[in-house]
């Protein structure tokens, strides 16, 4: 049941990604609070912050990721796109770094896009992600993923 | 992996502008429920028995893994279905007090020392920077490519890592402080440890408790990784003791004086330097995976044998499936310093040829994630006693062995 749910959800994202990427789904749009002094990210620097590399924006500023609840298909699709990792090997990858002492994963937030904004808006530390049609002038955008 | 802090963290960072809320707790845990058989039968030839000096006291029984004289608390198999020796569970705890400063503590029950809690860390960190950690306490040993998780058979793909390299030095944890370095330089993040420490190792043997000293641990460990390639280096001696002298040691010693005076410091095991050299690799292409490793033990006795062990497995990633392969190996590559002449040779040559390991093991596995924090694993591993030695046996086998093992591997 587990793995019926697992692919379906992959094979979901899949579709919305490759097949119709100008209709639901627009792209990822990783966000911080507009007061941060960077104005841009590569995909590698983004991946560095949130695999626990890097604690800091390239301007040495503090950086905190900050990841979507579990069941949300823009942390799928954030992950596979921008990290270009599937789920197991995120679990795999934090599973190393926890039992080594090297870190934990981002904190989550549920509740969404609206969510993720709200407190990046909130504090300037903070980086995020959301789906790039919910993106508004409250936040600014390092990078976006189509 | 549960992360129990989630909400109210997540309301304080709301109201905490610039700074994380402190303290954080992080709770995880690991556990693996495995299963092992082996096909071992006859006994070739037990280990010398004489009436002058004390031994091991192998029996005529079939062989069971893994040598008792110088590996005492490790992995033993045999033909009767075993359920303790892969399996454990344990506990990690991480209290983070500010950005500096944070605790780990890590327990667990382990099947092979009958379920009995041990505290495999418990080390307070402090964080100069993005770069630099240092941490004091009681640390892993940092020796193989795999000892920082040594215990979490879910982030491997074995049932077990590879005996041959990973039972030369069986100690998972130390007292002791180190240094640690991780940064990225172009496009590679490098780490890199030094550490000093010591630990005492008891353990029941030659009919009374011992213990081995190792002090003045020292060492040093290099990576460089990227998505495709992780490389290690790593160089790590120490100083042991064997204490007390045991009736085995202290009756060789006195035999030696007797016949063979050059060799009565051969069996001196009072500040025996031990070290080891390890090299490993990992390489990923697409969904392939290439890793092997590398290691090589010295020693100024002839009662620690100087050995080379490697191995090299190879999977494949086929979803949820992941099949592997792999080949391992161990050397003794010193028996001549425990090959003496005349009558005392004659004696004891036979009991220190217990001290000669070589080995070969064909591995061929299965590992099935089942969900995202599950894994079950089935493996074969085809093993072979060679060079007329027992291997990691406790006495000669027979034929090749074959063992059969399952397990079932959680994180939470």
């Amino acid at each position: 049941m587990v793995r019926f749910f697992k692919a379906s959800r992959k094979q979901a994202i899949a579709f919305i990604l490759c097949l119709v990427p100008f209709s639901a789904f627009a792209g990822i749009a990783v966000i911080a609070n507009a007061s941060v002094t960077a104005t841009a990210l590569t995909p590698e620097q983004v991946s560095d912050i949130f695999l626990g590399k890097a604690r800091t924006f390239p301007n040495g500023e503090k950086a905190i990721p900050i990841d979507q609840g579990m069941n949300s298909s823009t942390r799928d699709a954030f992950y596979l796109t921008v990290l270009k990792k599937s789920d197991s090997d995120m679990k795999s990858y934090w599973s190393h770094v926890v039992f080594t002492g090297k870190g934990h994963p981002p904190l989550q937030q549920e509740g969404g896009d609206e969510a993720i904004k709200a407190l990046v808006q909130k504090n300037p530390t903070l980086l995020g992600y959301v789906d790039s049609k919910s993106v508004d002038t409250t936040v600014k955008v390092l990078l976006t993923v189509e | 992996m549960k992360n129990i802090k989630h909400a109210a963290l997540i309301l304080g960072l709301v109201y905490l502008p610039t700074s994380m809320a402190f303290p954080e707790y992080h709770l995880s845990g690991y556990l693996s429920a495995a299963g092992a058989v082996s096909d071992a039968g006859q006994v070739w030839a037990p280990i010398l028995n004489t009436s002058t000096l004390p031994t091991n006291a192998a029996s005529e029984t079939a062989p069971t893994f893994v040598n008792t004289l110088t590996h005492p608390e490790i992995e033993t198999y045999n033909s009767k279905p075993d359920f303790q020796q892969d399996s454990l569970v344990g506990l990690h705890g991480d209290l983070t007090f500010n950005d500096q400063f944070s605790m780990s503590v890590e327990v667990a029950a382990k099947g092979e020392n009958n379920w009995e809690l041990d505290t495999e860390l418990a080390y307070l960190k402090y964080q100069l920077n993005d770069n630099w950690f240092a941490r004091a306490g009681r640390l892993r040993v940092p020796v193989f490519m795999y000892s920082e998780n040594i215990e979490v058979g879910y982030d491997h793909v074995w049932i077990r890592l590879p005996l041959e390299v990973y039972a030369l030095d069986p100690h998972t944890n130390y007292s002791g402080a180190d240094v640690n370095y991780k940064g990225i330089i172009g496009g590679q993040t490098l780490g890199a440890q030094l550490y000093y420490g010591s630990l005492d190792d008891n353990f029941s043997g030659f009919y009374q408790a011992q213990t081995l000293r190792y002090r003045q641990m020292i060492g040093a460990n290099f990576t460089v990784s990227n998505d495709f390639v992780k490389l290690r280096a790593g160089y790590n001696e120490a100083n042991l003791s064997w204490v007390p002298a045991s009736g085995f040691a202290q009756a060789l010693q006195a035999y030696a004086t007797a016949l063979q005076p050059t060799a009565v410091s051969d069996f001196d095991f009072n500040g025996t330097k031990v070290a080891y050299t390890d090299l490993g690799a990992i390489f990923n292409y697409a969904n392939l995976q290439l890793q092997g490793e590398w290691i090589k033990q010295d020693s100024n006795s002839a009662g620690v044998a100087v050995q080379k062990a490697w191995y090299s497995t190879l999977s494949y990633r086929l979803g949820d499936v992941t099949p592997y392969i792999g080949y391992s190996a161990l050397k003794t590559t010193d028996k001549n310093r425990r090959n003496y002449s005349g009558t005392f040779g004659t004696n004891v040559n036979q009991i220190l040829a217990a001290i000669n390991q070589d080995q070969e093991t064909y591995t061929a596995g299965l590992r099935y994630d089942i969900a995202q924090n599950t894994a079950i694993k089935f493996q074969v591993d085809n093993i072979k006693a060679v060079h007329n030695t027992a291997g990691l046996f406790n006495v000669y086998p027979n034929n090749d062995v074959r063992l059969y093992s399952a397990t079932i591997d959680i994180v939470y």
